[in-house]
């Protein structure tokens, strides 16, 4: 951070404005990534030219621009601002703990985002867990700090300074949940290059501290599917053992193999340490804003021409009761997180009543970059990869080690729509009514044509029924 | 996800019951004098009679009953058709023309009790119903009121149908298959090819497993292949047999828009090992072609003559799963556009493995495209059981010796056909 803990607020925010919070999505999320796992937004081409952007002109004035250059003020702030504490529902089903006790003191990185907020929300909300420290390298929004509740303290750090080596030690952490992984390059925060750096050395860093710390037991770090990548030659279905054919083209899968090859090194070097990473789907739910959710909620969304594919979501609560799990209990290992079974893209597209707009598979990349900007974000190449390709993963390893089975993409889908049903150009009832018109005026005019067939048959016999059982017989397609 | 476990188990449960039932059945069918009628005697089989009473796989006591249907109405039929009727493989040929009502309602009030017609399949039935799949009861101008209520039921089902595939409100598995659309629509575009243009035969529909897994291994050929769309329709429709084919595609066939979806949606997935294995271990029937692109690109003088047989990974997700193998031998794809030429440079440009030249394309332009009506036979060999052999499924030599036992079998299996066949069209 260049800026001092308490100018910070007044940029935390900055991706997401000038774009409305979606209706009925009761928490904006602060930072376009926040929720998702594919939300990756701008790379390649698109991604460098951002960067000089920002380089030349400096968006945002003086602190807009947190640089990445380390030596950051690592101020310590206790959440002073939060805004009434959710009341803290106590003794949520959690799986008895097996080899290890339920940690004593959790660490929660990127709490200033939703994903971080919310999960150590919920672990508040534990009272096995004696204490939560949230760490971030921003201070958390109103609306993200307004999840927080007053028992998770927070510390403003980066976690490429040495604050967090120091807090594993003076603390006696025992358990590091490690969220602050962007899926999305955000041009305030040096676009791609920015975004590797944060994630790829933020974690190496991270790592680094861990392996000092004393008492640490559990480490839990969120990875993505997008670690496959996606195309034509890979299985339908992968499983936690499928590698990758080729490395994928996008960033953000990328910096997820990246991130991972980081912990198997780690786990080398702490075998007492249990290592659990989770590969989330895309995150979906009713409360969920990510590109995904955002890409849905447009009245006319953009497919690729002549491609299918069969897509994955994990709904957003199943994503924190498994990562609360992976905090209580010993899991270590790596584990795909989706909602078992898969929706095809023309499928949710028609589920959710919008319109689809098939563009061929190169007009799309330009598409994407002409759209820059404009409402919706563009894709990134994993993105459009996974639009092409689908991506499905097995579930029954998570299923079978946590002893808890996340709700299906298409249910979890179903959850999104509840939400956000209301702004689609072709709403199911509409088509409900207009079925049922069409039937009710079919049938009246069948009941026209057989009373006058009928009384035909009257003046002249045999013929004409026939004739018109034949007629009937032709029209009917094959 | 669980509904379709418990639904599957229910299935399985119920198919082992009747197991005895289909036994029966089967032995009718090996009594059964086989059917070797006049190639062109399909073509006058009366189109009311065309589509199949029902098409839920495994159900046992719906064959008997679909059979002894047939055995039945053999009197009703003139002379010719009478000596075919009698065939078991293909009762449907001989259905009647004039089924009164209440047949039909008693055929579906026995499809819901048969437990095989899961939620999905039971829905799309009556789809298929309306749409023509299932039997018409044209041509009874006696019950016209009974008629104008089919044909009531037929429209409402067609357009609860368009609703339901406008709502997005069906089911897709994990590989993109989509039961529905490919029971209402993809298979019955392939009905006329299958029945009126290549009139294909099928024999040893007995061979198939019911309702465990199997993987069905096929010689493979014909330019473009559509021996693959014919297996999967013969396995669709043959009253023996009734189940979906997933097949195994070559990575060309994902690579390219549209197709691929094609392909995904009528059932088929990549060819590789732990799509096979999942599959097989799900307990799907599987169809392979381990030639791949050597056998739909081998040249018109080479035809049915067996390529070599890729590196056996068939044969490795058959051991590892404990899964029978069916040989399958399809003749008559060869003839439907014969490979004469192949123009290297094209292919190469356009990144397929060959470019064909035949008899009529390219030079008929899109003309060229119709393939010629050669008579086609399909039969299902008697399966080669794997289970003993389950862990060997990486020794090099149980898994080459196998391949070239089932290479064998298919290889003799298309010298009887062409035999059995007095010429091609």
């Amino acid at each position: 951070m260049t800026g001092d803990a308490t100018t910070a607020p007044a940029h935390g925010n900055a991706p997401d404005n000038g774009r409305p919070p979606l209706a009925g999505g009761l928490v904006a999320a602060p930072h376009a990534d926040v929720a998702t796992a594919h939300a990756e937004v701008v790379t390649g081409r698109a991604d460098l030219r951002a960067a000089r952007v920002d380089g030349s002109f400096g968006f945002g004035g003086p602190n807009g621009y947190s640089g990445t250059n380390g030596l950051a003020a690592s101020a310590a702030v206790t959440a002073a601002a939060i805004v009434d504490a959710p009341p803290a529902t106590v003794g949520s089903p959690v799986a008895a703990a097996s080899r290890h006790e339920v940690p004593r003191v959790v660490l929660v990185t990127g709490v200033a985002r939703y994903l971080g907020a919310a999960v150590a929300a919920r672990l508040a909300e534990d009272p096995r867990i004696e204490e939560i420290i949230g760490i971030d390298a921003a201070p958390p929004s109103a609306d993200v700090a307004a999840l927080l509740p007053a028992r998770v303290r927070v510390v403003c750090a980066d976690i490429r300074t040495p604050e967090p080596a120091k807090l594993l030690i003076a603390e006696r952490i025992s358990a590091v949940v490690h969220l602050a992984i962007a899926s999305a390059a955000d041009p305030h925060t040096g676009g791609r290059a920015g975004m590797k750096e944060h994630n790829v050395i933020g974690t190496m860093q991270l790592l680094a501290a861990c392996q000092q710390a004393p008492d640490l037991r559990k480490v839990v770090v969120r990875s993505s599917t997008a670690a496959y990548g996606a195309s034509f030659r890979d299985p339908a279905v992968f499983t936690e053992s499928t590698e990758p054919r080729a490395v994928p083209r996008g960033g953000y899968a990328r910096d997820v193999l990246d991130i991972e090859g980081y912990v198997r090194g780690f786990r080398r070097r702490r075998p007492d340490v249990s290592a659990t990473v989770l590969r989330f789907a895309p995150f979906i739910g009713e409360r969920a804003n990510t590109t995904l959710t955002r890409y849905f909620s447009q009245a006319v969304v953009p497919t690729v021409f002549g491609r299918d594919p069969r897509l994955q979501f994990v709904h957003a609560d199943d994503a924190l009761e498994i990562l609360h799990r992976a905090v209580i209990g010993d899991h270590p290992g790596t584990f795909n997180v989706a909602g078992a079974g898969t929706i095809t893209l023309s499928q949710a597209v028609r589920r959710a009543g919008r319109l689809a707009f098939p563009v061929p598979e190169p007009g799309m990349s330009a598409l994407a970059g002409f759209a820059r900007g404009l409402g919706p974000r563009d894709f990134s190449l994993d993105q459009l990869d996974l639009f092409v390709h689908g991506r499905v993963v097995d579930t029954s390893a998570l299923v079978d080690e946590f002893g808890f089975e996340p709700r299906s993409t298409v249910a979890a889908f179903d959850d999104f729509l509840r939400a956000h049903a209301d702004d689609g150009p072709l709403p199911a009832d509409a088509i409900r009514a207009a079925e049922s018109v069409l039937l009710s005026q079919i049938r009246q005019v069948r009941a026209g044509i057989s009373a006058r067939v009928r009384a035909g048959e009257r003046i002249i016999t045999g013929r004409l029924p026939g004739r018109d059982s034949s007629k009937g017989d032709g029209g009917d397609g094959r | 996800m669980a509904a379709d476990d418990t639904a599957r188990n229910a299935t399985r449960q119920g198919a082992s019951q009747s197991g005895t039932a289909r036994g029966a059945t089967r032995a009718d069918a090996a009594r059964g004098t086989r059917s070797d009628s006049p190639a062109r005697a399909a073509k006058s089989a009366p189109r009311a009679a065309k589509s199949a009473p029902a098409q839920a796989p495994g159900a046992g006591a719906r064959r008997s009953d679909s059979t002894t249907r047939a055995a039945k109405s053999a009197p009703t039929q003139g002379g010719a058709r009478g000596t075919r009727s009698g065939s078991p493989t293909r009762p449907i040929k001989s259905a009647p023309t004039k089924r009164p009502a209440r047949s039909e309602a008693a055929e579906r009030s026995v499809r819901s009790a048969d437990p095989v017609a899961a939620t999905t399949r039971s829905r799309s039935r009556d789809d298929a119903v309306v749409r023509g799949t299932e039997p018409r009861l044209s041509g009874s101008y006696a019950s016209d009121l009974d008629e104008l209520d089919i044909w009531d039921a037929r429209v409402a089902g067609a357009l609860a149908f368009l609703r339901r595939r406008l709502t997005g409100q069906y089911d897709v598995d994990e590989f993109g298959f989509d039961p529905e659309l490919n029971d209402n629509l993809l298979q019955p575009m392939l009905h006329f090819l299958y029945r009126d243009w290549f009139r294909v035969e099928v024999s040893g529909a007995k061979n198939v497993p019911l309702d465990s897994a199997g993987l069905v291994v096929a010689n493979h050929s014909g330019t473009i292949a559509l021996d693959a769309l014919m297996l999967t329709h013969a396995v669709h429709v043959e009253p023996q047999i009734r189940r979906d084919l997933r097949l195994l595609g070559a990575d060309l066939v994902f690579r390219v828009p549209f197709m691929s979806e094609f392909a995904r949606k009528s059932g088929a997935t990549l060819a590789c090992a732990p799509d096979a294995e999942r599959l097989l271990r799900r307990g799907e029937l599987v169809g392979v072609f381990p030639e791949g692109f050597k056998g739909v690109g081998k040249p018109y003088r080479d035809r049915y003559k067996l390529q070599r047989f890729g590196r056996g990974g068939f044969v490795s997700a058959a051991l590892a799963t404990g899964t029978p193998i069916v040989p399958v031998a399809i003749v008559g794809a060869e003839e439907t556009y014969p490979l004469l030429g192949n123009i290297k440079p094209l292919a190469r440009l356009l990144g397929i493995p060959y470019f064909p030249v035949t008899p009529t394309f390219p030079w008929l332009g899109p003309l060229g495209l119709i393939p010629l009506p050669s008579k086609w036979l399909i039969e299902f060999c008697p399966p080669v059981e794997t289970e003993h052999l389950r862990d060997h499924a990486d020794d090099p030599m149980v898994v080459f010796n196998l391949a070239d036992q089932v290479r064998e079998i298919i290889q003799q299996t298309l010298h009887e056909l062409l035999a059995r066949r007095p010429d091609a069209f």
